[in-house]
């Protein structure tokens, strides 16, 4: 056997090589469009009830209902991660009759088995399904699988659970969510987020925990501040006096958060105790009081802010300025005639914007 | 019956607006973006839009004065349906011409109750 004998043979063993692939890849791609052809061919109907029972009138509703519970596993799992999807699109019963249809079909039972699974992204999705199917009558069962997987060994699926539970309206969660959010600075936002969604039963474990973190360590701590930036999320007027309270003593950056808190919550007794941090040291600071105090706006607030348009720092003096276009006709008339270099910018730029 | 827009990038949401006002009897015609939302708009003189705010190019508050600088469409109803739900944005987008403002996440049946009403104010 000569060398191009064997340089013929090697070229048809890698060509038959070639071939193969080739071929394996077409069945491949043939086998996928088959299933997504089947896959469809399973959904349309199904979507169709779902699309009823989501937008119909209560008569229409009721059959699709009825056509919904008894679909096979294959079709459910054709539809079940777009009704997923759909769930946090809509409002009210719409909202409310999807998910009772996904009780039915025992989704929450295995999500909370995802929940413990040994894969994180199966984790994740059983969190997100838990979180989709919360509402207010939610079985504790699943809120506690929730909740155990705050202290889980990856950030992803710690995070999962910080969002989900914002779908669980309960004191009890928010009291672990702050917690959990404190000894973690990068959940913060999350933190906010689904506190935003708690909304009300927030308000009192997060007061609670401002009053708590003044108490206990001097200056406040990541507990206090995330609270106070909270209660101003959740516009919790009630939390007005506790804010105030812990602004005075507190360390700059809780300060900030009440100063921030105060100004969201816009209530106006709050113009005597944002009046104060006008003379603070620090700018950054007394540019936050100006600017909250404009959020709060009205006559109240103009003598004070009147007194920082000639702040050494330029930045605190425009905040000042601004704040004041929003007081109403007492704070621009005082902007009018004031000849501070501020006051006169905000006036033209305020023009130029109604020009435009 | 009515010929109604509707401008949504998000397919489920594109899908359930059309679906309810299809069951209604409207004739739907949807689109998945600001631009193709204007040209729909004057190729087909719809009886109403409903408008998503935020679309991929054009904005749904762009969409909405580009209608309103056509003088042939000056006049038409258009809703907006969009998850900006601070005060400023509802603000904003009555400013920028809108006929009605609708959150999300919202319901298709009050969604239908505005169509049906507003259709009902313009004839």
């Amino acid at each position: 056997m000569t060398l191009a004998h064997l340089g013929y043979g090697a070229a048809i063993v890698l060509l038959a090589a070639c071939l193969l692939v080739v071929l394996g890849l077409v069945a491949v791609r043939f086998g996928r469009d088959r299933a997504e052809l089947r896959r469809n061919a399973l959904r349309a109907p199904v979507w169709r009830e779902v699309m009823m029972l989501t937008t119909g009138e209560p008569d229409e509703v009721g059959d699709a209902y009825e056509r919904l519970i008894p679909v096979t596993a294959a079709e459910r799992a054709a539809i079940e991660d777009d009704a997923f999807a759909l769930v946090p699109k809509l409002r009210g019963t719409a909202r409310e009759r999807l998910r009772q249809v996904l009780r039915e079909w025992g989704v929450a039972d295995e999500a909370v088995r995802w929940t413990r699974s040994r894969s994180s992204v199966r984790r994740c999705r059983g969190l997100y399904r838990l979180g989709v199917l919360a509402s207010q009558q939610a079985d504790p069962t699943m809120r506690d699988a929730v909740l155990a997987r705050l202290d889980d060994r990856d950030f992803a699926v710690r995070r999962t659970a910080m969002l989900a539970l914002g779908s669980f309206p309960e004191a009890g969660v928010v009291e672990h969510l702050l917690n959990r959010a404190a000894r973690e600075p990068r959940l913060r936002v999350d933190f906010l987020s689904s506190v935003d969604r708690v909304g009300a039963p927030a308000v009192p474990v997060l007061r609670r925990g401002l009053t708590r973190s003044v108490a206990e360590t001097p200056g406040g701590d990541r507990r206090g501040f995330l609270a106070a930036e909270a209660l101003g999320l959740v516009g919790a007027v009630s939390a007005v006096p506790s804010l105030e309270s812990a602004m005075e003593e507190s360390s700059d950056e809780l300060r900030l958060a009440c100063i921030h808190a105060l100004g969201q919550l816009g209530a106006s007794s709050s113009v005597v105790a944002l009046s104060g941090p006008l003379g603070h040291h620090d700018p950054t600071v007394r540019r936050a009081a100006a600017a909250s105090l404009g959020l709060i706006g009205g006559s109240w607030a103009v003598p004070a802010l009147t007194t920082v348009l000639y702040d050494d720092n330029v930045e605190v003096a425009r905040a000042a300025a601004n704040a004041l276009r929003r007081c109403g006709p007492g704070g621009q008339d005082v902007l009018a005639s004031s000849p501070a270099p501020v006051a006169r910018e905000v006036v033209a730029l305020s023009a130029l914007g109604s020009m435009a | 019956m009515a010929r109604i827009l509707v401008a949504d990038d998000d397919v489920d949401i594109r899908e359930l607006v059309e679906f309810k006002l299809s069951t209604l009897g409207h004739d739907v015609v949807a689109v998945s973006d600001g631009a193709a939302a204007i040209d729909a708009c004057q190729a087909s003189r719809p009886d109403l839009a409903v408008l998503d705010v935020m679309m991929p190019g054009v904005s749904g508050l762009d969409a909405i004065r580009a209608i309103r600088a056509d003088p042939a469409l000056a006049d038409l109803p258009v809703i907006l349906l969009t998850a900006r739900a601070q005060e400023s944005d509802v603000e904003t987008g009555f400013d920028s011409g809108a006929d009605d403002y609708i959150t999300k996440p919202f319901s298709p049946r009050e969604l239908a109750s505005r169509v049906q009403a507003l259709l009902t104010r313009v004839r």
